[in-house]
């Protein structure tokens, strides 16, 4: 096997992986702030394919505007989330919050089947489909702006995180929450926050990898599986680790599709997860001081 | 007041029988077929119930092994020729023993870390049957199931001998549910549900009891997986989706988790409920698109999605808890 091969799946590898980074990292927000999963975050994700589909291809929008609008939408969604789904059920036991955001991943799921049909859809690409040829190695160009935009929105997300006030809060009601609440943060509005960059996350990583891999079709607790399972690869508790993990993921995914088997891939990342679950649930970099 | 107690007993005992013999008096085959589904869904139902309502544990696999339930005694007696009475059992052995496996990730998982690691594995069951075609059939299903038949003689074949077989199994492990969960184990799954630490404190083995229950859970699923490979004589894979898995969650929170009963009432509520959703959908004054997507039972996965909502936030008890104790409490 020539190197270029070797370069050539960790290039589609880390492709793919950028968007369960993005999505682990979106499980991590929430994870951290309210200590839950929210299952029905892969749905969303899908719905972020789904509208991007309606943005890019039926209403030719140019993708500069379409990516901010798929962002806000996204943003929009958490909020409508946090406030119509979570508020009510804020203060009930974990089983309440899974269950719950299971039915509403139904809902959604089913929900847009109603709009956009059952059928998965074929979304084109956001410039021009010609691959650049760098000695052997064919580089498409919807692949550099998968890894330049999940490049671009961590580096928002950190900073996002360490510099800015609203971050900073988010950081200490994660860390403690009721000491938190004693110096005036809110954990309701903490919440609201968590979701709405955790979903405006989620719809832009639908977005950017829909025209790779069709948009829609009934595939969202596989996202939501998979996103979690990249978080899990590198450890639920840290923003690192979650990309990181991610990333791992979308090149074991690779490595499988290439070399084991095309037909039972996701069982394997699922027996993965199984493994990860059972020996080492904390992920490979472990965060010090976490409960 | 005398005597309500008694009466609600009695009353409980009327309507049961008058709705065992309705299928003689009246033999609809629709509502046959609804019956025989209520009875299959019934029994997987009470799994999950005593799963999730009493030692609050989730799974979300549970159609997974009422697929493998299905797909093995279905496979044993298509392929090789197997009677019903060794390949029913068998495929209800394999369902319970992949359920042990499984179950081990309840010993260590907890909540969402435990229903992520259920949905992985119904997602690896939902890949195998789908792409191991050299067994299953793939897509295309798995066809010529054989109806069971008592001593080689007396073939289950019409609606209403498979309903009473179906009810008739039912009723058995209704009343085995019963006698476990007001005996020592239930007290003890309930507690494992209520403080687990508090349940380690006291001397009760966790791990085991997780275990234990989490078998019996996938047990229950196998029985009522094998009673459908048989009823319908046909498998394939959309039958066993993971949106299938969400359907028992369903019946289980709108029926009402804390008792046997809430399962009873889930899967009959649901069974009817796109029958219903076909009724309302014939009122006029509806708008043209709603009465569409009434009708149309694959959007039914909305109003399940919005009823356990709506049951969990302002009826956790479920029907069960507000409608069905009055038919259940003495």
């Amino acid at each position: 096997m020539a190197t270029s091969d070797v370069l050539q799946i960790i290039f589609s590898g880390l492709t793919i992986g950028s968007i369960y980074a993005l999505m682990a990292l979106g499980f991590h927000i929430v994870y951290i702030t309210i200590k839950n999963l929210n299952f029905a975050y892969g749905m969303f994700v899908v719905q972020g394919g789904l509208i991007g589909y309606t943005l890019v291809t039926q209403l030719q929008l140019h993708f500069s505007i379409a990516l901010p609008l798929i962002v806000v939408i996204g943003g929009l969604a958490g909020f409508l989330f946090e406030r119509i789904v979570v508020r009510p059920i804020f203060n009930r036991p974990i089983l309440v919050f899974i269950i719950c955001t299971l039915a509403i991943g139904e809902v959604i799921e089913n929900g847009t089947s109603l709009f956009w049909g059952a059928e998965a859809l074929p979304v084109q690409v956001f410039t021009n489909n010609v691959p650049l040829n760098l000695s052997g190695l064919k580089i498409f160009p919807q692949n550099l702006w998968i890894i330049g935009l999940t490049i671009l929105t961590v580096a928002g997300i950190k900073i996002y995180f360490n510099f800015t006030l609203a971050g900073k809060a988010m950081r200490a009601a994660a860390n403690n929450r009721w000491a938190a609440k004693l110096c005036g943060i809110n954990p309701l509005k903490v919440s609201c926050f968590s979701f709405i960059s955790s979903l405006a996350l989620g719809f832009l990583a639908g977005m950017i990898i829909s025209p790779l891999t069709f948009a829609g079709g009934f595939v969202g607790i596989h996202y939501t599986v998979k996103g979690f399972t990249g978080a899990i690869l590198g450890g639920m508790a840290s923003s690192t680790g979650s990309i990181l993990g991610g990333l791992v993921l979308g090149i074991i995914e690779v490595l499988l599709k290439g070399f084991v088997t095309t037909r039972f891939t996701d069982g394997f990342i699922m027996l993965i997860l199984l493994l990860l679950l059972l020996v080492r649930p904390e992920g490979l970099f472990k965060v010090e001081g976490e409960e | 007041m005398v005597n309500t107690g008694k009466m609600k007993k009695w009353s409980i005992y009327i309507l049961g029988v008058a709705l065992f013999f309705s299928p003689i008096i009246y033999p609809n085959i629709l509502y046959l077929d609804i019956g025989i589904h209520a009875g299959i869904y019934f029994i997987v139902a009470m799994g999950l119930t005593i799963l999730l309502g009493y030692a609050g544990q989730i799974s979300m696999s549970q159609a997974a092994f009422f697929g493998i339930g299905a797909y093995t005694s279905g496979l044993l007696s298509s392929k090789w020729g197997m009677n019903f009475w060794i390949a029913g059992p068998l495929g209800v052995i394999f369902a319970g023993s992949i359920g042990y496996v499984v179950g081990l990730t309840s010993v260590r998982l907890r909540h969402g870390y435990l229903a992520m690691a259920t949905i992985a594995f119904q997602i690896i069951f939902n890949t195998l049957v789908f792409e191991w075609v050299e067994l299953t059939g793939g897509p295309a299903g798995l066809g010529g199931i054989p109806v069971p038949s008592l001593l080689g003689m007396f073939k289950i074949d019409t609606e209403i001998k498979y309903f009473y077989f179906v009810w008739v199994i039912a009723l058995v492990v209704f009343l085995f549910s019963r006698n476990l969960v007001s005996q020592r184990i239930g007290r003890v799954l309930v507690s494992l549900r209520e403080n687990e630490m508090g349940a380690n404190s006291i001397g009760i083995n966790v791990a085991r009891y997780k275990l234990k229950v989490f078998t019996l859970s996938a047990i229950y699923a196998g029985i009522g997986g094998v009673l459908f490979a048989h009823y319908s004589r046909f498998v394939s894979p959309p039958s066993f989706s993971f949106h299938f898995s969400f359907t028992f969650l369903v019946m289980v929170i709108i029926g009402g988790m804390g008792n046997i009963w809430g399962a009873f009432f889930g899967s009959v509520f649901i069974t009817l409920l796109p029958e219903l959703l076909r009724f309302l959908s014939s009122f006029p004054l509806l708008p043209l698109a709603l009465r569409n997507v009434l009708i149309n039972y694959t959007y039914n996965l909305i109003f399940y999605g919005l009823l356990v909502y709506l049951f969990i936030v302002f009826l956790p008890k479920g029907i069960h808890g507000f409608g069905g104790t009055f038919l259940t409490k003495r």
